[in-house]
């Protein structure tokens, strides 16, 4: 599914901040992606969801070669990916059910064909009594599992989620991670990147540590 | 004690005005002909002087208008930039995110537009009414204010002033939202 070969990667003319990462991500797998602050997690991050291209390297995603792709077939492989951002990045002037909605509406669907799903999404991340407010009213915890929804509406086949029990408190944290592990077992392949050792402690899944640029492998 | 003679002039043959000048400053020195033409000239003039700088005022209005649109539609696209962030990020595509802002805006344009067009017409129009005007279009009797009625062309380029307006509006949300884009990648 997402294969790393050698990469490298350096912001213009600085050092390199990611080097010879090699690593793969299997269907249906679960895996946390940690490291400490500054080592190059939302780099990787930001790589695996083509929002920069390497220096160096070769990049496969569902078997596409990301340096051939164009921005239409970019927009195509992003529709498989699901991202679930740390700052929730929802849109203010859309309630919550809109927000969710978006990733449908983008592919031309009318809303009478997507309420019923987008209303089941919200109640299944506990939002169902949430559905027409604004984001600005949501509470912190509510507002990622309204990014967490978002991520999901289109049933993507690969879902990266930045921190994202990095707003809530512990409770909820677990909450959500029972959610992304309920979601992998449904067959979406999950990437969670976090420095919290006690949640990742809570599931035994594979892990990634970057450190100081370099990637390892714990499976 | 001067005297006033009254010459009617024959249309049909019109008389030598340099000959009559030369023969009247021949036999009395101090006398002077001065059949208007050169005041009639010089009032040419100025008024095509008027005519130059009215229209160069409004190229200069007309530059400043696109160039406020311009820039106050490029300054409400930045304000949206996390709106086409979010757009992309989630799958959609360049043209589908450009269509999208191009619609707004050429509606917020439109609305602009109509606003500021209707408001001219209608003052237009209601300078057109007041009782000063009511000689304004006899061309013996012209008014100060008869450049206040711009007539069926002035209302047509007002019609054209709001939809260059909209236009331009609407072709900069394109422009900026690709460059959004092509910085977020």
């Amino acid at each position: 599914m997402v294969r790393f070969e050698n990469v490298g990667l350096r912001y213009g003319m600085g050092p390199e901040v990611l080097k010879d990462v090699t690593f793969s991500i299997q269907p249906n797998s679960f895996q946390f992606l940690t490291g400490p602050s500054g080592a190059g997690k939302t780099t990787l991050m930001r790589l695996l969801f083509l929002q920069l291209k390497p220096t160096r390297g070769l990049i496969t995603l569902f078997g596409r070669d990301v340096s051939s792709l164009d921005p239409d077939e970019v927009a195509v492989i992003r529709r498989r990916i699901g991202i679930v951002f740390q700052d929730f990045r929802l849109l203010d002037h859309l309630t919550t059910f809109e927000n969710v909605a978006l990733p449908l509406r983008i592919l031309g669907k009318e809303e009478s064909s997507y309420r019923a799903e987008v209303s089941e999404i919200l109640h299944w991340v506990g939002l169902g009594d949430r559905m027409h407010v604004l984001p600005p009213v949501l509470s912190g915890g509510e507002k990622q599992r309204a990014a967490i929804a978002r991520a999901l509406i289109g049933r993507p086949e690969f879902l990266l989620a930045d921190e994202p029990t990095g707003n809530v408190d512990p409770t909820l944290a677990r909450r959500l991670l029972r959610l992304f592990i309920e979601l992998n077992k449904s067959g979406t392949s999950v990437l969670l990147a976090t420095h919290d050792i006690a949640l990742m402690d809570q599931f035994d899944a594979r892990r990634l540590v970057i450190s100081d640029g370099r990637l390892y492998v714990y499976d | 004690m001067p005297r006033i003679i009254v010459l009617r002039l024959d249309a049909s043959s019109p008389p030598d005005l340099v000959r009559l000048k030369r023969v009247l400053t021949d036999r009395i020195p101090t006398a002077t002909l001065d059949d208007h033409r050169a005041w009639s000239r010089r009032l040419g003039a100025m008024a095509e002087g008027v005519l130059v700088a009215g229209l160069g005022l409004l190229a200069l209005v007309t530059s400043a208008t696109i160039l406020s649109v311009v820039f106050a539609t490029r300054a409400a696209v930045a304000t949206n930039r996390t709106v086409v962030e979010v757009l992309h990020f989630v799958g959609a595509r360049d043209g589908f995110i450009a269509a999208q802002f191009q619609r707004h805006f050429l509606k917020v344009g439109a609305q602009g537009g109509a606003i500021g067009g209707g408001a001219a017409a209608l003052l237009f129009l209601a300078v057109s009414f007041l009782p000063g005007l009511a000689t304004g279009m006899e061309p013996d009797a012209p008014s100060v204010l008869t450049w206040l009625q711009p007539g069926l062309w002035g209302y047509a380029g007002i019609l054209l002033a709001v939809l260059l307006a909209s236009g331009v509006t609407a072709l900069t949300s394109r422009i900026t939202v690709y460059r959004t884009l092509r910085m977020i990648q």
